[in-house]
């Protein structure tokens, strides 16, 4: 019986304690609460680094000791101060995350920074190179064109040469003309002039008419005439009278239609003597007319300007 | 605490570090009542308190680094962008290869 009895008393005070554990409600703490989701979130950052794991490990540590001490039954203190420990640890955890994102960012910021700078500077290079070989470029296509140039100024040159090379040889063989210092001229030594007169002798017209015809044919070339006188008389009286022998053989040129601008006269007088003035023969010389040619684009040389210049002073 | 102090926590985590002192000497009055169970737990509280307070102080100055490399990243690339563009081939040919080694 007093066994059945103690079981009894045993059974009744079983169920009054589990009444009593009932009645109670289970024992709750908002620090662990917080520690526990603050645990948590630590927990689940993506980005978790290596220096936010010890506090991960430790807050993890003290939140199940914490559970425990709950479970357990332990004073409220125990399980609050461990919750309190384990929150301050996440908490650092989570700090620690966020300086090792900031880092990385400076790290990032730093490295593309120096790209960019990088950048423009290999892009201003280029940009200097590109410029000094537009810079190179423009050099040789003006000196390519400079020796274009260069070229074509020598053909012209030697054709012009040619040019006057051949018209000479003409001037030589049709007409007789010989090479002085004045250029090529022709004395026409067949217009004889009287003594005192400017009348064309006959014999002078087949010369004339070679003349002209050379003339028409090269409409460039221009003919000085010059006029000259033997020294009878005196200087002033010849200076006239040659100029009026020139111009009988400008007449002459004028009636076979050479055009006006291919000659002019000038009279020399007596200040040009090809022969001695002493003999008859000499002074039958003298007394002529010389037609100095001009060059094949009607330039007459410094000497024959320089003659007709004398003159008219 | 020296550590938090180091990393200039009271410049960055004021509050941190206060609640860390405030615990510390919270400790060492316990002790002097010899209260030791609660010295311990306060001591271990300041401990937490100042770790945390130097980590939030790192953090912080992280952040502000962060903050300034990345205003002069920005005015870097507004002055780039000012500046005369080189020509279209010397341009495309020097970003072009760059970027793609990026």
């Amino acid at each position: 019986m007093t066994h059945s009895t103690g079981n009894n008393l045993f059974i009744a005070a079983a169920v009054a304690a589990l009444l009593a554990g009932c009645a109670t409600a289970p024992r709750t703490s908002p620090e662990l609460d917080r520690a526990r989701d603050a645990v948590e979130t630590l927990s689940s950052r993506p980005q978790l680094t290596d220096s936010a794991q010890p506090d991960l490990r430790a807050a993890q540590a003290d939140l199940s000791r914490a559970e425990a001490a709950l479970k357990n039954d332990d004073p409220m203190d125990e399980v609050n101060q461990l919750a309190y420990l384990s929150l301050r640890h996440a908490q650092a955890g989570e700090a620690r995350v966020d300086a090792a994102r900031a880092q990385a960012e400076v790290a990032q910021s730093t490295e593309e920074r120096q790209r960019l700078l990088l950048d423009a500077q290999k892009r201003q290079a280029l940009a200097a190179q590109q410029q000094a070989q537009n810079a190179q470029q423009q050099v040789e296509e003006a000196k390519n064109e400079a020796q274009e140039a260069r070229t074509q100024a020598q053909v012209a040159q030697a054709q012009l040469a040619s040019e006057q090379q051949q018209i000479k040889q003409m001037q030589t063989e049709q007409l007789g003309a010989r090479q002085t210092d004045q250029g090529m001229v022709v004395s026409l030594s067949n217009v004889l002039f009287s003594t005192g007169k400017s009348t064309l002798q006959p014999g002078a017209h087949l010369e004339l008419d070679r003349l002209a015809s050379f003339l028409k044919d090269h409409p460039r070339q221009r003919v000085l005439i010059e006029g000259n006188t033997d020294s009878t008389g005196s200087a002033d009286y010849n200076e006239k009278l040659s100029a009026t022998r020139a111009q009988a053989v400008a007449q002459g040129l004028e009636l076979r239609g050479v055009p006006e601008n291919q000659y002019q006269t000038i009279g020399l007088g007596e200040a040009y003597p090809i022969a001695s003035n002493d003999t008859s023969a000499g002074r039958q010389q003298n007394r002529r007319v010389d037609v100095v040619f001009s060059d094949s684009s009607g330039q007459f040389s410094e000497a024959a300007l320089s003659r007709q210049n004398s003159i008219r002073r | 605490m020296s550590q938090a102090e180091k990393d200039e926590a009271q410049r960055y985590a004021a509050a941190d570090l206060q609640r860390a002192r405030d615990e510390l000497s919270g400790a060492q009055t316990a002790a002097a009542d010899r209260n030791y169970p609660s010295a311990l737990r306060l001591a271990d509280r300041a401990a937490v308190d100042a770790d945390l307070a130097s980590a939030r102080a790192s953090s912080a100055k992280a952040e502000q680094s962060s903050e300034q490399v990345h205003r002069s990243l920005d005015t870097l690339r507004q002055q780039l962008e000012q500046s005369p563009a080189p020509s279209p081939e010397a341009g495309s040919g020097a970003s072009g290869p760059g970027q793609d080694q990026q």
